[in-house]
């Protein structure tokens, strides 16, 4: 469905995306990475609002900047928020459908469909100045859906949603991925990705770092120097036996939970209720402070170097 | 697709128009040059009466020069640069019909406001100037020389609008007035290059001033009208085949401005 | 060993004055608009006319020194006459400096730098984080005039007061400084009679729209209009009879306090320069009272 190979955008002196080559079937994918990492770069490369500098970009086997056809199937969600505020948001989803060649008649029937399927209904018709955040974002992703594209591209969709529209987009978007459709979901949260798909794509600093599926992020995430926090009863006596241990590097009181440093976090997971067999000591939560994209990251940047 | 998307950028754009501040703006532009024309007439000036054909100075200047060109300077020059700007320009060329289709239709939506304005400010001008005689040969030859100014202007000012994105609008004027309002003026061959030469020897041709005055020589051309008339259509079409030939190379991303 | 827990700490150094605040909005404006290439070379470029005009002095003080006698230009010059006396004279060079190129320039300046400065504000609601600090209105008022002001006076007072060091250093003889030491307040004053009512103006329209083109439109377009307008009555009516429409173009009513404050009006200044100082002192309050006013109103979030 998508295809780059070797492909690189430069801003002048500036690096956006290097080198970066993948080549992804129909389903959905995470694309992954902090901001400023080279994400909506690499979106544009394949919406085709850049042309890559090296390289070669084919969506759905055409080269999108070449042949604007193609993006009859491909469905756009972009990060910025929707425009002209004097108009309504169905106008505006009318206006997108109609230039994506539907006549009057069908256009409208389709907006209103789609706007009532991402929870629009009661705000259609009004101006789009007057909605909410969570509003604006909903219509941004009906415009992108309204045409049923075969692919749909969105950057951070759930932004300014609150915790209900989140969980509705995000069944939204796993329906959509069941149906077999394509989705390229950008985003710099693990967790909310993770919650619509389970193939990721992790880009910094305009490379490519690593892809795979869920289980190879966390398995990579598992060997990141991590902190664990553990609340029990007799935080004293396990402290005690963790510090004799070679997997824990650390060990502190912090708030009435003791803080365990690591460098191995899956083997502390491993291990620990075997140190806690016998001892009678009950530990009521076992949480990690900073299991985290940037965690990752900063791991995946130390192997591309070679420090790791 | 590609006229369908010119088509439907210009339905939407023409009905964006029809709000209440866009309306408001555009009845002061045409009323404009008959408030001036009134203003001359309560000082005691008698247009008609003048051999010199002074009313028709006066609305040369008025209506194809200044009501167009204002309306044009707002529509068209920043036609990219408000998109850029309000990061709309996304949402519109993620489209299968191409970025130029929406340039097109943007421009075909500014020029028809242009035109709209400056025949509503020519019929509200001769309305109150009330020529005795040669009202409807009058309208007839500012009217065409409303839209010939239209697509010449607009054409141009889209132009430098999609070269110059981010100050459209002073580049606009800057060019204007070196260009149009001095290099235009000057009595030699160099004033061909400007819209303005042409638009000044249409009228000139359709308005058979008086005795051809030395003074006109060199600023006013002699040939047929229709090859003038050509002209500006041929430039119009030529810049606007340009712009859009260069928006569909031009990367414009919010985030970058232009790439 | 004894933990040293200092808890929050205010900050001991010393903060800016409250009067220097707003320089902090100034030189940031400033220096986001010195970014825009085409702003940058036109700023050089308004350097040139002080050049040309230097280079005309000169040629005036070897005519002078030759012993002078009247000159009768013709054309655009025809109605002021060279009198051979150093202070006119070079106070109508100042004047023609003033007046056209620097005229012209400011209206460009003003139009790239002044629309965006209040209304990107409006739109990006910058206000909220202008005001969410302890800056009162009037310093953001000062801190956004200071930048249309800053590049005004690049443009006008320092390239004025270089052209008339030039004049001293390419005069016949220092007498010269005895004869013309006021000219550098007139020049100071030329320039604030350019810049207030221009700056004012320009902020105002950038505080009545959240998008900059209307801004930039308004602008010229004040230009546009009251310069046609009032050039379509002197070639009509006469410039005899037109001359009470001069209030109709902003240009022109610079032009006739600036021609009075170099002391070259022959007119009687009640009826020639006091209306369009009235005029000027005027537009400058209100723009200053609307933009005022916009920028207190509170934001909708």
């Amino acid at each position: 469905m998508i295809h780059l190979e070797h492909v690189t955008k430069l801003y002048g002196p500036v690096i956006g995306v290097n080198d970066v080559g993948f080549s992804v079937p129909a389903g959905g994918y995470g694309l992954l990475g902090p901001n400023g990492s080279g994400k909506t770069t690499l979106l544009n490369l394949i919406m085709g609002q850049l042309r890559p500098t090296l390289g070669t970009v084919r969506v759905l086997g055409e080269n999108p900047a070449r042949r604007p056809a193609v993006l009859r199937r491909i469905g756009y969600c972009p990060e910025h928020d929707v425009p002209y505020p004097g108009v309504t948001g169905f106008d505006f989803v009318v206006y997108l459908l109609k230039l994506q060649g539907f006549g009057g008649r069908p256009a409208r029937q389709r907006a209103e469909r789609v706007l009532q399927h991402v929870g629009m209904e009661g705000a259609m018709h009004r101006p789009m100045g007057t909605y909410s955040r969570g509003m604006r974002q909903r219509t941004k992703l009906a415009q992108a859906l309204a045409h049923e594209p075969d692919l749909l591209v969105l950057d951070e969709p759930l932004n300014g949603l609150d915790p209900i529209g989140r969980h509705e987009i995000t069944e939204l978007l796993k329906a959509w991925i069941r149906s077999g459709r394509g989705l390229v979901l950008a985003s710099h949260l693990l967790h909310e990705v993770e919650a619509v798909t389970q193939s990721f794509l992790l880009i910094c600093n305009g490379r490519l770092l690593a892809s795979g599926s869920a289980e190879e992020v966390h398995a990579l995430m598992a060997d990141v120097p991590n902190e664990i926090r553990i609340r029990c009863d007799g935080a004293g006596e396990l402290a005690r036996r963790l510090i004799a241990e070679d997997a824990v590097a650390s060990v502190r009181f912090l708030e009435g939970e003791l803080v365990v440093g690591t460098r191995s976090p899956a083997t502390l997971y491993a291990r620990l209720p075997g140190w806690l067999e016998g001892t009678g000591i009950r530990v009521h939560q076992v949480r990690s402070t900073d299991d985290s994209l940037q965690a990752l990251f900063a791991s995946l940047l130390r192997i591309h170097r070679g420090e790791a | 697709m590609a006229l369908w998307s010119a088509w439907v950028v210009f339905l939407f754009e023409c009905r964006r128009a029809l709000r209440p501040g866009h309306l408001a703006l555009a009845a002061a532009m045409a009323v404009f040059p008959a408030a001036v024309i009134a203003l001359v007439q309560l000082q005691g000036a008698r247009l008609e009466t003048r051999g010199d054909h002074l009313w028709v100075l006066l609305f040369f200047v008025l209506i194809p020069e200044a009501v167009c060109l204002l309306g044009l300077l707002l529509w068209a020059s920043p036609i990219l640069q408000a998109e850029v700007e309000a990061k709309t320009w996304t949402y519109l060329a993620v489209r299968p019909g191409g970025k130029p289709a929406i340039l097109v239709g943007k421009y075909a939506a500014a020029v028809v406001r242009a035109i709209l304005t400056g025949l509503a400010a020519l019929t509200l001008a001769m309305a109150v100037f009330r020529p005795a005689e040669g009202a409807l040969h009058g309208w007839a030859c500012f009217a065409s020389l409303v839209v010939l100014s239209s697509l010449a202007y607009g054409s141009l000012y889209l132009f430098l609008g999609v070269l110059f994105v981010r100050r459209a609008m002073a580049i606009a004027v800057v060019y204007t007035f070196a260009l149009e309002f001095l290099v235009g003026w000057i009595p030699a061959v160099v004033n061909q290059l400007s819209v303005q030469y042409y638009l000044r020897s249409l009228l000139g041709q359709w308005y058979n001033l008086p005795g051809n005055p030395g003074w006109l020589r060199g600023i006013v051309g002699a040939a047929p009208a229709w090859q003038y008339a050509l002209t500006l259509v041929g430039v119009a079409a030529a810049l606007l085949a340009l712009s859009a030939l260069i928006v569909r190379r031009r990367e414009l991303v919010a985030n970058h401005g232009d790439a | 060993m004894p933990i040293h827990d200092l808890g929050y700490r205010a900050w001991q150094g010393t903060l800016v004055p409250e009067l220097g605040r707003f320089l902090a909005i100034a030189v940031t404006g400033v220096r986001l608009a010195w970014r825009n290439r085409w702003l940058r070379r036109i700023v050089c470029m308004a350097w040139l006319p002080a050049v040309y005009l230097s280079v005309v002095v000169l040629l005036y003080e070897q005519w002078l020194a030759q012993g002078g006698g009247k000159l009768v230009p013709t054309g655009m010059l025809s109605n002021f006459l060279l009198v051979g006396e150093r202070h006119a004279d070079w106070s109508f060079f100042l004047w023609v400096f003033f007046r056209y190129p620097q005229g012209l320039l400011m209206v460009v300046v003003v139009g790239m730098i002044a629309p965006p400065l209040v209304s990107q504000d409006v739109r990006t609601r910058a206000f909220l984080l202008y005001f969410s600090r302890p800056i009162t209105r009037l310093e953001y008022l000062l801190g956004k005039t200071s930048v249309v002001g800053g590049y005004l006076l690049a443009i006008t007072a320092a390239p004025g007061l270089l052209m008339y060091l030039a004049a001293l250093l390419l005069s016949s003889d220092l007498g010269a400084i005895g004869q013309t030491w006021d000219l550098p307040l007139r020049i100071v004053a030329a320039s604030l009679v350019l810049v207030l009512p221009t700056t004012a103006l320009a902020l105002c329209f950038s505080s009545l729209t959240s998008d900059t083109r209307y801004a930039t439109f308004a602008w010229f377009a004040v230009w546009a209009v009251g310069w046609i307008t009032y050039a379509l009555l002197v070639t009509s009516v006469g410039a005899t009879a037109s001359e009470h429409w001069e209030l109709v173009s902003l240009y022109h009513s610079l032009g006739r306090v600036e021609r009075w404050v170099f002391g070259l009006e022959r007119g009687d200044f009640i009826t020639r320069v006091l209306p369009a100082a009235v005029e000027l002192a005027v537009l400058t309050v209100v723009s200053l009272a609307v933009l005022v006013r916009r920028i207190s109103s509170p934001m909708r979030i």
